[in-house]
């Protein structure tokens, strides 16, 4: 599928703002009252989970045709997991905000953890729906599987404790919950990082029994396409498609790895085993600020790989899977457009 | 159940594009229009189509055959682009069974697109509206046409009649006529969308002469030919040897 960036950074940017928030008012509720948490702490990571998704939000308005028409995608909430997703978004700001209100006006406590528990609630949701929509769509193999709404949420924690590790380093906090939360973002991050080479082997592996020959309804052993019918593209060979050869993916697979995850991790392991090192602050800072990238490179690529039943019918379909009976048959790499090819 | 469809020959089919050309040029003027193109005349052209026909080389040279495959909207009865609309903009008329885009209501998120296994949506960039095929929604219900036009423009245009229109659930409409008696399948059927548009199968040509029209035809020339050619006329030496 064809990536498109406002869809990479509303499902990237979203996911790190809930994931904040997450991890911030289950601290809230744990540490909270015993006076561990500075305000400011609170105060500067709730306006950054707050910040993020509103950037993604803004982000996903360029992907729409007709974005001044987009509240109408509550409409079908019943069926349509985008609907379900227009609905937890603004549910999750409106929820971040109020506590956020509540704790800047030092309301009741109470209170204050009820907005965040409902807060909670709808970011979960915005999770599970957000990747559910991906998941949904069945003609594209590398989304419709158990992986994509565990990565989206998994991923989300990943980089929402990370950032509040870096909050962390600005404002004060108890040393022994700081320690904890560096612990934390190295399991998320190892953890992560075992998931996703998983999902990519997943998607290396997939074997689809279909060929051009379903697509026909022709029972012949060799179909060929001979023309598209088109001079150039057509919006089938654009947005279903995204020519990456073999060795581009290795190389975006491996990034993903080591800069989202793998760089993280060790960074976290480094300050886990050495709380007082010299450069802590900015290591910790490049940390989350690497996992962020990272997720960007690492839901790009969710999208480039994703390999829609369409393109069996202009040539482009990717046969993956070393058990593949189709798989010696197919062209070197990723086909491009004969009429490229002509030129 | 009235379910609209179109069924295609693809045994007729002789590749032309003269189902797509009167397709745009319908639908680009019709109530569906227009459908955008941008850099028409230019060197990488893009535009909206409801109908694309693409070419197929079936076996091994030289024992090969070519399949001309003209692909729009199936209108399929279990349709998942109307499934997954956000908007309800998508939608599958209960009346004849065509899947329709209500323009005013689509905020272009390009996600009923995905779901579409046979790619039969396109997306208009200047509009910001998902487009497809409506079946001449316009076009087979209006009065302001005489009767035997009523038609989609794709059927109306084919020089070769391999398209027939028609009501599939219908047993005695064109189109379920075609799929029963020439064993009518529907393309990828795995995909689980039960479409509605059916093609007819590659098989072997008939003759649909009678054979007394050839044979008993009273001015045949050969025949005429033949006759002075018995009565001792002179005539050219292939026609003799026939």
């Amino acid at each position: 599928m064809h990536p498109e960036m406002s869809l990479v950074f509303l499902t990237v940017f979203a996911g790190v703002g809930q994931g904040i928030f997450i991890t911030l008012v289950i601290l809230d509720a744990l540490f909270g009252t015993t006076g561990n948490l500075s305000p400011q702490f609170t105060l500067a990571a709730g306006i950054i989970s707050l910040a993020f998704p509103v950037l993604g939000m803004a982000a996903s308005f360029f992907h729409l045709g007709n974005p001044q028409r987009g509240w109408k995608a509550i409409k079908m909430w019943k069926q349509s997991w985008l609907s379900r997703e227009v609905i937890f978004l603004p549910a999750f700001l409106a929820m971040d905000a109020l506590y956020l209100f509540l704790f800047y006006m030092q309301a009741d406590g109470t209170l204050r953890l009820f907005a965040g528990f409902m807060g909670i609630i709808a970011a979960v949701g915005l999770y599970i729906s957000s990747a559910m929509l991906y998941a949904a769509i069945r003609y594209v193999r590398e989304w419709a599987n158990a992986f994509t709404p565990l990565n989206f949420t998994l991923f989300g924690l990943t980089s929402g404790t990370a950032v509040i590790l870096a909050v962390c380093q600005f404002t004060s906090i108890h040393p022994r919950i700081e320690a904890g939360l560096v612990n934390l973002v190295a399991f998320l991050a190892s953890f992560s990082l075992v998931l996703k080479a998983l999902a990519f082997q997943h998607n290396g592996n997939i074997y689809s029994p279909l060929s051009l020959k379903n697509a026909l309804g022709i029972n012949a052993p060799h179909i060929k396409l001979r023309d598209t019918g088109c001079a150039y593209e057509t919006y089938n060979t654009i947005e279903y498609h995204f020519p990456m050869t073999a060795s581009q993916q290795t190389l975006h697979q491996a990034l993903t790895l080591i800069v989202a995850f793998f760089l993280p991790l060790l960074v976290a392991l480094m300050v886990s085993v050495n709380p007082v090192m010299p450069v802590k602050t900015p290591l910790i800072i490049v940390c989350a600020l690497l996992n962020i990238g990272g997720l960007i490179i690492e839901r790009r690529l969710f999208f480039t790989q994703g390999n829609h039943l369409q393109n069996l019918y202009y040539g482009n379909y990717r046969i993956t899977g070393a058990k593949n009976p189709l798989a010696s048959s197919a062209r070197p790499g990723v086909p491009v457009p004969r009429t490229v090819q002509q030129e | 159940m009235t379910q609209m469809a179109l069924v295609i020959d693809l045994n007729k089919c002789v590749g032309c594009h003269a189902c797509a050309t009167n397709c745009k040029s319908w639908n680009t003027g019709g109530q569906f229009g227009p459908l955008t193109d941008t850099n028409p005349y230019g060197k990488e052209p893009l535009g909206v189509w409801f109908n694309r026909v693409q070419t197929y080389e079936v076996g091994k040279f030289p024992h090969t055959d070519v399949v001309y495959f003209p692909k729009s909207c199936m209108h399929c009865k279990n349709p998942p682009c109307v499934e997954v609309c956000p908007t309800a903009a998508s939608y599958k008329r209960t009346e004849d069974g065509v899947v329709l885009v209500n323009y005013d209501d689509c905020i272009g998120c390009k996600y009923c697109s995905w779901a579409c296994p046979y790619g039969c949506r396109e997306f208009d960039t200047f509009d910001g509206v998902m487009k497809k095929c409506t079946l001449c929604a316009d076009r087979i219900y209006n009065e302001n046409l005489p009767p035997d036009e009523r038609k989609p423009a794709c059927v109306l245009a084919c020089p070769a009649k391999a398209r027939a229109f028609g009501d599939i659930d219908d047993p005695a409409s064109e189109a379920a006529r075609w799929i029963a008696e020439e064993k009518g399948f529907k393309a990828l059927p795995e995909a689980g969308t039960d479409p509605a548009n059916h093609y007819l199968p590659k098989r072997k040509a008939k003759v649909m002469l009678d054979r007394d029209m050839l044979t008993q035809h009273a001015q045949r020339p050969v025949d005429m030919e033949r006759k002075s050619a018995s009565a001792g006329d002179v005539v050219s030496e292939d026609v003799a040897q026939t």
